[in-house]
């Protein structure tokens, strides 16, 4: 007899998926703050968005991280959708955030969206032909007496002015750090 | 072991509504209590039957000595509450929802197939402001592909998530989800794709506006011109009440009963806490297919001609009667999977009284002697009651070797709620988990399918104080040592003595050994195998009990006025086909064929019927039978007769007729009548319901069953209201059959065949989905269904090469079914198993001349192109 | 006020910290060390009971400081005292409303002062698992707490048996992933649980089924920032600050039109007109303009105008005038700012932002956000002023969570004191504002 015993509750095997295999240490890092699978997805997800060369989340990613975190892929895919940082669909490999709540819009929020998409010639949530940018309308972003400000990526460049959105563009154009901007 | 007190003491509080005082249970869902008491109070998110959402803010009441409303949906009836369903600030909260709600809905009820019965529009009538102050376009979608059998008009969706939450909760699917966020929230399935599960029609029903209605039913009527009739599902052995809608005697659709209005029609009722599964909710529409038989045929050499019923009737008498003249083994009944209480009843009758013989049987599912012998004794043990388990009475039920979801869905449907619920400790012990009902299970065991009779037996020594090997059976011994009641459903394969050989006299000896408190329930694919044992539509019973019963004779032989059939069990149906196909046999009369049609072992099938003379068939839709028998009779279908089933569990349950049979076909009951008549029968029935009086009687003394509101009389066809009760509501029987004449049952054979280099052993289990030949005929439905599927343990499938989702070919003993099915992973199935349900393939185990002595092998290839 | 000595009031929560953002590090363990840091852990492990923490905290009368301003230590007592299973503390570092942004230095300059908090915080309610819920565009906050959270670790101040007592304590960072209501407390768990952030029904109550349907604490930063101060420097210092009912300092955000916006600690119950006027502060409105309305708590509560400037800052003061303290930031617009446009600004905002679960909220946000889209382009319609102040009652206290009654805070006293400004848009079929405030330089 061979008797296999499954119990309510017991924690699934590990998955076979690829991304549980090339991201193995990560997904255990993660994985070791929860006790239940599903509460890494969100993680999991700027995982593998990050990885992604477009910056967004595949419908076959959203397949694999719901077997990792034993989710439907439905389950998963409504997590993307709700949560403005998840793109479905792709984006530069720089996207500019750009706060356009209140305080910031009574400070030129307004004008600094017309003269960024006017610089780089695309609108809301496009990607420029290079493939370098995306401006994305963010609601506050919690620096609002630097206003106007934009999160370019993950740093934040505030009290923006032409000037100085010329030249963050400029650096990143030359692939240069926009690090010391502050 | 203590005895459990069968009333729980509940407390009741007082709760003020409206100024008037309530008597309501402690806790109880203070919505629901109000709902109960006939009290309206508008609600789109609660329902029964799922969690408190709570979203959609429109069940406000007003609570006193608070001057904000609180939602009634998320209360508990406490002593001393004081609340108004009705008063200024409920009316204005009422309105500002209403107006919410309209806000984004488009107003075009007049092409929405839920005009009519719309909550929405329902209760704008009753509860809205009338006025519209919304001048702005409304938020538009686009329309997805979505699901083959759910049409999806997201514009109409006020997001009460019912659906959803029936998925996760109901369903377990979670499919179903809210996407985006906000105002541009949308329910949806992940790319658009099906919703994919047995139970998905019903968010059809639960959802409160036009957003998801039944594709098959699309745009076909409007639910004022149908005519209702209230009936019994006939599909699998669940028995669910339904409610089938006819225009001009075509099925348009069919639903749960529906909520009935003062006026005494039915409406669906969004709030129904009767799921039922899509193949009785689409699997319907067979009965409108054109090909039905509706004449008499009898046999011209080579071809089967049209008749009159006088020379078919005469041929069939004649036929019937000179085998029975030649001998009581000369004539033999094979009665079908579906047929009602009184068929069964009267059939026994024609064979024991009329033909004297004892060579009438039920059991043609099954594939050998044996197989049958203990289905008959599996179904004589049985008074499993699933109205206790609903209740929370079974402290543990255990489920072996079941399919539940696949094969009797609704009964899979009512365990795992009771588990999911905590009423009852769910342990499940099968060859491969399903996911479904086995994620409920507090203790789930796999076992390699030959030896499952094994890990009975081993747990049976686990209970006697014995050492049993494994130490997981020692802890489920103690774990229904510790109950003090429990249920036993055990899953009756019709593909074989296969497992029963060893599994059921094991199970029956667990049951034995837990005692009285423990009930015990097999699930048969035939869908009223109970009423055909009860009714002694089973070569070893009589109506009323055994064969060999003094009492039961002496009373059969006054209502027949003769008993010539003698006191010996006859063959079961396994044996006499066998029979037939040695050619020992002159008169078959085949009712109903739907297990004969793809058997197993079809060439013993067309031996037995080449090798007999006379081939006597009453049936609905032409088959390879019907061509190949000498008489035809054009029989009816469930709502075209009345008469009454016994459900799985043993509740009696009755079919009404709203619809006559087409052309010259008739109710069966009437064809077995007058056969026997003309055989010379000393009685005449006039009509089903002198049957039933008759039969109540003959088999009360022994009947493993109870009444519930049985109605019987008048067909749904002139009135649409509910007919009523003849019989009223029955005391439930004080006493059960508990393993009563046990025939001996064999040791079975070992299933340890060794499998060849690259085959996998097949587990094959019974599939209600599109399984039998009928499924074929509901074209609305059958290109709709999902898609057959085999699940392969992963180890294997990289082996094979094949990986999910792919199709594949199945090689070996049975054929496949449709196009290739597509592969699924199951981690819990042993390696070298594969398991597919009936609707993906069709067993093919030879002549059944030799007794099947293992798992039929298969080989398995990645299909190329569609083709199989 | 003057008790108080506004002017020998020294900041305890802000000291050391420049401006809102800071790139680089932040304080390190050594130097919070070395001004008296982890000593109220140190004490309170070594010398209280968990029940007398509470007590402490009860007594000090620490409001929390997310938006709700209830007092922490009878949060804390809720929860139960005979422990079933895990408890949990959850931070809530989600910081979204707009014109809000006094917890980010906290973490991002001071993350010990927070961590030391909650580490007292879940020793006084028996939590072994502590969450950061930290909105996923403060990267920088993010970072530094983690860098913190190390750092801690390695100096056996978390983890198994910390400071050798038989209390053991683990605290994770999870990362929002942009969604406002996140902040809400048990959207926030539920986004914990890996699920979109929908706000619950309650009851239950969070300390009774709150994360993973365990007893669960939830407290914004800078309340936790407060609990540290309050053992390090006892609860005495503590209630000398600020007023009887609200003690304590507090970081107010200024933003908007005001010559020097930035976050500033004062004692609750400064004025209004302090925070905007004095040097030390805002610094008067920009470019000489006229004061014409702000929010005193965040864009969610009702709007004070010009003759309301005398409003006591703390927990009781703005209510005298129907608004509340919120989260203290504070938001200005001066006279070249139309109301019906910063009103359209602000509804996108919560349009935007509704998690869209219940119906008064999602519909009604969606509604007015039409509404006064049309409005503001001077294509509003006869009656809609009063038809968008019939909304807001029906969507407020008929919500699952306040977001829905947030969003008419920019409506409800700004429409009866602007009504004319409204209706002009309506009859003048244009808005009768130049807006200079969109320029950029
Ligand atoms: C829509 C909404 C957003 C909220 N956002 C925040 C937030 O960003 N940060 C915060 O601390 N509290 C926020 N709150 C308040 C929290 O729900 C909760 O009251 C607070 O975290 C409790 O902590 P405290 O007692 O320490 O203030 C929000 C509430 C609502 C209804
Ligand atoms: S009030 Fe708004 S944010 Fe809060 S639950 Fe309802 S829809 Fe969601
Ligand atoms: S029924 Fe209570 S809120 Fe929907």
């Amino acid at each position: 007899m061979t008797l296999q015993i499954h119990r309510k509750g017991e924690a699934a095997r590990p998955s076979s998926a690829p991304l549980a295999q090339r991201k193995a240490i990560e997904i255990e890092k993660i994985m070791k703050k929860y006790p239940i699978r599903r509460s890494a997805v969100m993680d999991l997800l700027f995982l593998v968005q990050e990885e992604h060369p477009e910056g967004r989340i595949t419908p076959e990613a959203t397949e694999e991280i719901g077997e990792i975190c034993e989710m439907t892929p439905a389950e998963v895919a409504q997590m993307i959708t709700f949560y403005t940082m998840y793109h479905r669909e792709p984006v530069g490999t720089h996207v500019f955030w750009v706060c356009g709540t209140l305080p910031c819009a009574l400070s030129g929020a307004d004008g600094l969206f017309e003269y960024l998409k006017e610089k780089l010639g695309v609108g809301l949530d496009e990607v420029t032909e290079d493939g370098l940018f995306t401006i994305k309308r963010m609601e506050c972003l919690g620096a609002c007496s630097e206003a106007p400000l934009v999160l370019a990526g993950k740093k934040m460049v505030t009290k923006l002015t032409r000037a100085k959105v010329d030249e963050m563009i400029d650096r990143l154009r030359g692939k240069k750090s926009i690090e010391d901007m502050t | 072991m203590e005895s459990k007190t069968l009333e729980p003491v509940v407390e009741m509080v007082t709760v003020t509504v409206n100024g008037v005082e309530h008597h309501y249970p402690k806790g109880k869902n203070l919505l629901a209590a109000l709902l109960g008491d006939d009290i309206p109070v508008p609600h789109y998110c609660w329902h029964p039957k799922l969690t408190v959402a709570g979203n959609c803010r429109l069940c406000m009441v007003e609570m006193e000595g608070n001057p904000r409303p609180g939602i009634s949906c998320n209360m508990t009836c406490t002593d001393g509450l004081k609340i108004k369903t009705e008063s200024d600030l409920v009316t204005s909260c009422r309105e500002g929802m209403m107006e919410f709600l309209l806000v984004n809905h488009p107003l075009d009820c007049p092409i929405c197939d839920r005009g009519g019965e719309c909550m929405l529009q329902r209760y704008s009538m009753d509860y809205g402001i009338g006025t519209a102050r919304v001048v702005d376009e409304r938020r538009r979608f686009e329309k997805p592909q979505f699901d083959p059998l759910i049409d999806i008009e997201r514009n109409r969706c006020i997001l009460c998530t019912r659906c959803v939450r029936f998925m996760d909760e109901v369903g377990d699917e979670h499919s179903l989800a809210i996407y985006g966020r906000g105002n541009r929230n949308y329910i949806g399935t992940f790319g658009d794709g099906p919703v994919a599960n047995i139970f998905s029609g019903n968010i059809i029903d639960i959802c409160p506006v036009g957003c998801l209605t039944s594709k098959p039913y699309r745009f076909k009527a409007r639910a004022w011109e149908l005519q209702q009739v209230v009936s019994t599902c006939m599909l699998c052995s669940a028995g669910c009440e339904t409610t089938t809608w006819l225009r001009d005697g075509k099925i348009m659709r069919t639903t749960p009963p529906g909520r009935r209005e003062p006026d005494g029609h039915f409406t669906i009722d969004e709030d129904t806490e009767k799921f039922i599964c899509n193949e009785g909710r689409f699997g319907n529409y067979f009965a409108n297919h054109e090909d039905r038989l509706t004449t008499a045929l009898r046999r011209r050499d080579e071809s089967m001609v049209v008749s009159t019923w006088d020379d078919a009737l005469d041929a069939a008498t004649g036929a019937l009667r000179e085998a029975a003249d030649q001998g009581p083994d000369k004539v033999a009944i094979l009665a079908g999977p579906r047929a009602t209480n009184e068929e069964y009843y009267l059939l026994s009758r024609m064979a024991r009284s009329t033909l004297g013989t004892n060579q009438i049987d039920w059991r043609t599912a099954f594939i050998s002697d044996a197989a049958a012998q203990m289905a008959g004794a599996a179904l004589n043990a049985s008074d499993g009651d699933l109205d206790k388990l609903d209740v929370g009475e079974y402290d543990v039920t255990l489920v072996v070797n079941a399919a539940l979801r696949d094969s009797t869905p609704v009964i899979g449907l009512r365990v795992k709620e009771a588990a999911r619920c905590g009423k009852t400790k769910l342990i499940v012990l099968d060859s491969a988990l399903d996911g479904w009902l086995s994620d409920q299970a507090e203790i789930a065991a796999v076992e390699r399918p030959g030896e499952l009779g094994a890990v009975v037996r081993g747990l049976l020594d686990a209970l006697r104080g014995g050492g049993a090997a494994v130490s997981e059976l020692r802890e489920l011994a103690q774990i229904f040592k510790a109950a003090s009641s429990g249920l036993i459903i055990l899953g009756l394969d019709t593909a074989g003595g296969v497992f029963n050989a060893e599994l059921v006299p094991a199970v029956l000896d667990l049951a034995r050994e837990l005692g009285e408190a423990w009930d015990f329930l097999p699930v048969v694919q035939a869908r009223n195998a109970k009423g055909a044992m009860a009714c002694g539509a089973q070569s070893d019973r009589l109506p009323g009990g055994s064969i060999r019963g003094e009492t039961e004779r002496n009373r059969l032989a006054e209502f027949w006025g003769t008993l010539d059939a003698s006191s010996e069990p006859g063959p079961t149906a396994p044996s006499i086909l066998r029979a037939a196909a040695r050619g020992e046999i002159t008169t078959l009369l085949l009712h109903r064929c739907d297990d004969l049609i793809y058997h197993p072992q079809r060439e013993l099938i067309e031996k037995a019927i080449e090798a007999t003379p006379n081939v006597i068939v009453i049936d609905v839709f032409p088959s390879w039978i019907t061509q190949a028998a000498t008489v035809v009779l054009p029989g009816a279908f469930p709502f075209e007769t009345e008469g009454s089933i016994v459900g799985a569990d043993g509740e009696m349950l009755s079919l009404v007729r709203g619809n006559q049979p087409p052309g010259d076909a008739q109710e069966d009951w009437r064809i077995i009548q007058t056969l026997d008549e003309r055989l010379g029968s000393a009685t005449t029935y006039r009509s089903v319901g002198e049957i039933f009086s008759e039969l109540l009687v003959s088999i009360a003394p022994a009947r493993p069953f109870r009444l519930v509101d049985l109605r019987l009389e008048g067909p749904g066809r002139e009135s649409p209201q509910r007919p009523q009760s003849v019989f009223g509501k029955a005391e439930r029987p004080t006493f059960k059959v508990r393993f009563t004449d046990r025939p001996e049952l064999k040791a079975g054979t070992s299933l340890a065949r060794p499998v060849g280099e690259g085959k996998l052993a097949l587990v094959w289990f019974y599939a209600i989905q599109g399984a039998d030949h009928l499924g074929a005929y509901s074209t609305e439905f059958a290109e709709l269904r999902p898609e057959a599927s085999i699940q392969l343990n992963p180890e294997d499938a990289r082996d094979l090469g094949v990986g999910k989702g792919d199709r594949v070919n199945i090689q070996g003993a049975p054929g496949a079914v449709g196009p290739p099915p597509v592969v699924c992973l199951n981690e819990t199935l042993p390696r070298g198993i594969a398991r597919a349900g009936a609707n993906a393939i069709r067993l093919r185990m030879g002549s059944g001349d030799a007794d099947v002595a293992g798992l039929p092998q298969i080989a398995i290839a990645r299909a190329t192109g569609g083709e199989a | 006020m003057s008790e108080n000595g506004n002017s020998t009031f020294e900041p305890a929560l802000s000291e050391g910290m420049v401006g809102v953002i800071r790139c680089g590090g932040s304080e390190k363990l050594a130097d919070y060390r070395a001004k008296g840091g982890y000593e109220g852990v140190k004490r309170v492990l070594e010398e209280l009971p968990p029940a007398e923490v509470i007590e402490q905290v009860k007594e000090a009368c620490i409001r929390g400081r997310g938006g709700a301003g209830f007092p922490a230590g009878v949060k804390w007592g809720f929860i139960p005292k005979e422990k079933k299973g895990p408890h949990y503390v959850c931070v809530n570092a989600d910081e979204s409303e707009p014109g809000t942004f006094g917890n980010r230095p906290i973490m991002e300059q001071r993350p010990h002062l927070l961590l030391e908090g909650t580490i007292i915080c879940a020793y006084a309610v028996q939590a072994e698992t502590a969450y950061i819920y930290i909105r996923g565009e403060y990267y920088d906050c993010i970072a530094q707490v983690q860098a913190a959270i190390d750092e801690l670790y390695a100096a056996g101040l978390l983890g198994k048996r910390i400071l050798n007592t038989d209390f053991s304590l683990d605290i994770h960072v999870h990362s929002g992933a942009g969604a406002y209501i996140c902040g809400e407390e048990t959207a926030l768990l539920e986004s914990i649980e890996g699920k979109r952030g929908y706000p619950r029904l309650r009851p239950p109550f969070p300390a009774i089924e709150g994360l993973y349907r365990r007893p669960t604490v939830i407290n914004n930063v800078e309340t936790l920032a407060c609990v540290s101060l309050v053992f390090q420097k006892g609860v005495e210092w503590f209630k000398s600050i600020g007023t009887e009912k609200s003690p304590g300092p507090k970081v107010y955000s200024i933003s908007g039109c005001v010559r020097k916006p930035g976050n500033y600690e004062a004692p609750l119950g400064v004025t209004l007109r302090d925070l905007l006027y004095e040097e030390k502060f805002g610094g008067g409105i920009r470019d000489g303009n006229k004061f014409k309305a702000c929010t005193p708590g965040g864009t969610s509560v009702p709007m004070l105008f010009e003759d309301e400037l005398g409003c006591v800052m703390d927990y009781e003061g703005p209510r005298e005038y129907g608004t509340f303290l919120g989260s203290t930031g504070i938001v200005v617009m001066d006279e070249t700012i139309c109301m019906t446009w910063a009103a359209l600004n602000l509804m996108h905002f919560y349009w935007d932002e509704s998690c869209g679960q219940c119906t008064p909220c999602r519909e009604g946000t969606g509604w007015m956000y039409k509404i006064l889209t049309r409005l503001e382009r001077g294509q509003g319609e006869p009656g809609e002023i009063e038809l968008l102040e019939n909304i807001c009652k029906n969507i407020a206290g008929r919500s699952i969570c306040a977001l829905g009654e947030f969003a008419t805070g920019s409506l409800v006293r700004t429409i009866p004191r602007f009504r004319e400004e409204f209706q002009a848009h309506i009859d003048g079929k244009c808005c009768p504002f130049e807006k200079k405030y969109t320029e950029f330089a």
